[in-house]
């Protein structure tokens, strides 16, 4: 199963092929006899479907959020005894995902510093929206806190607020 | 208290209630090094540190380099808010004696990683079994060489129909489902991972002092009696030295006289890897280097995932061999079309 991207980037290998094939027929002999021109401006329609490597940083806005939610890491360090780093694509590392029998989990990665001071945050913020205690689950090694439930938009809010 | 060393293999002799009163006795809370003073009370230490065996040659406190000391490298990466350069002295083998006048930065993301044990073990332990081949092989019933003979007729014996004495039901006859010729056990964990796995080891080893930053790695003479005096003086005679070099600022002098040394290896920057670092006990690496670690480590770091597997690497990794001539094309393309763009 190849991927949208993959079979982009196969046709403009089979192009580039093409036309350098063409390059050396002109520079020995042409038997065929079929006219055909060689343009290498054409080559930009080519070049701008050519995947990036580097994840691009976020232009600058002049209000934020911006219309999709979007705002930036505050420039200022936080007095938190935790810090949650974004992901590479400049998001939050808030994951939600659903279990084959209905239930959600929201996992909270990247994250720094007092894991447990953060957890507490966390139930703080959770509390309200629950009628049971929150189910929570530290992961100290690999720096993740889940909770039971969907609360993406909540924890995302929160962190934004803090300037993460 | 006078620690005395312990005749390990004394102590096994007595009975095992002794010994455990012994071991326990052993953890001095007299003796408490700036090593060990975080560590909790009740942890019982089976291993006497070099500290407590011979107190009085407690080497004096090694200073780091502070606001004042020069900064002759500095980070080239960008660096989020919460994570600061780690500024460590940069050597010269250039002087016998140990040089802590300037320093370099370090790049947090690189060599302040968190501690993952269980990345860096799996990184390790694929180095060492990536390679492996399983050879076992076993014959089926066809390739015994023998038993095409029907041993007795189809009916009338009383006994059960065979076909031929080589059956996997005979004693010594083929096995059906065995193992089948050479298997290649080759298997690659995640590039993340792997990548994970560097930076954890370099973090390992400038935690605990194993990390030397040197200007550069060459020596002025193939001499060995001044490499001898440049390694005592730094403490590292029993220690197995790790060097490395960039990649085209290859050390004729240095590669001399380590490839007469069993305990001293010296490597491209290409070759740094989780297994080496942890076999030697000390890494060196020049300065001259950090550049091109730094930018192809963040590079992994941030680009996004390959396009279909296995060897469609986007054309601006930095330093892939294979690539070199359709990077050097891509890249002459590019300013090709600069250029007439600044010409229009």
């Amino acid at each position: 199963m190849i991927s949208a991207r993959c079979r982009m980037l196969l046709l403009v290998k089979q192009h580039l092929n093409r036309s350098q094939t063409r390059l050396t027929s002109v520079l020995t002999s042409n038997n065929s006899g079929v006219a055909y021109t060689i343009s290498k401006e054409e080559f930009k329609w080519i070049r701008r479907l050519l995947p990036p490597s580097i994840i691009p940083k976020p232009p600058l806005h002049s209000n934020y959020p911006t219309p999709s939610g979007w705002s930036p890491p505050t420039e200022t360090s936080l007095d938190l005894p935790y810090f949650i780093s974004r992901t590479r694509y400049h998001e939050f590392p808030v994951y939600e995902i659903t279990k084959r029998n209905g239930q959600t989990m929201t996992h909270i990665r990247k994250i720094e510093g007092d894991i447990w001071a953060f957890e507490r945050d966390v139930i703080g913020i959770i509390h309200p929206y629950l009628d049971f205690d929150p189910a929570t689950r530290v992961h100290e090694v690999a720096g993740i806190v889940s909770v039971k439930g969907n609360f993406k938009a909540v924890i995302t809010q929160y962190l934004r607020e803090k300037g993460f | 208290m006078a620690v005395r060393k312990m005749n390990f293999g004394k102590i096994a002799r007595i009975s095992g209630a002794l010994t455990r009163s012994l071991k326990r006795f052993q953890h001095g809370s007299e003796v408490v090094t700036a090593s060990n003073q975080s560590l909790p009370p009740n942890l019982v230490l089976y291993g006497i540190s070099k500290e407590q065996f011979e107190p009085e040659s407690q080497q004096e406190e090694v200073k780091s380099p502070g606001p004042e000391t020069p900064i002759i490298r500095k980070c080239n990466g960008e660096i989020s808010k919460n994570k600061s350069p780690i500024t460590v002295w940069v050597d010269s083998f250039k002087n016998v004696e140990q040089q802590r006048q300037v320093s370099a930065q370090l790049h947090p993301l690189i060599f302040g990683a968190h501690p993952r044990m269980d990345i860096l073990h799996e990184v390790m332990r694929w180095q060492q079994r990536y390679r492996d081949v399983n050879y076992t092989w076993s014959r089926t019933r066809a390739e015994l060489g023998r038993g095409k003979q029907k041993p007795w007729p189809q009916k009338g014996t009383g006994r059960v129909r065979q076909g031929s004495r080589a059956g996997p039901g005979w004693k010594m006859g083929g096995i059906a489902h065995g193992p089948r010729g050479p298997v290649s056990l080759y298997y690659k964990p995640a590039d993340d991972v792997i990548l994970k796995g560097l930076t954890i080891a370099l973090t390992v080893k400038l935690v605990q002092d194993d990390l030397i930053v040197v200007d550069d790695v060459e020596i002025p003479e193939a001499d060995t009696n001044f490499f001898n005096d440049v390694i005592n003086s730094r403490n590292l005679s029993e220690n197995s030295l790790l060097f490395m070099h960039a990649e085209n600022d290859f050390p004729q002098n240095l590669s001399e006289i380590v490839s007469n040394s069993r305990t001293l290896s010296l490597m491209p920057a290409s070759a740094l890897n989780v297994w080496s670092m942890l076999k030697h006990d000390k890494l060196i690496l020049p300065l001259s280097m950090l550049d091109d670690l730094e930018t192809k480590i963040l590079w992994h770091m941030n680009r996004y995932p390959w396009l279909g597997k296995p060897h469609n690497f986007y054309k601006d990794m930095p330093g892939k061999k294979g690539l070199k001539f359709e990077q050097e094309q891509y890249l002459a393309e590019q300013q090709r079309e600069s250029d007439e763009n600044v010409s229009q």
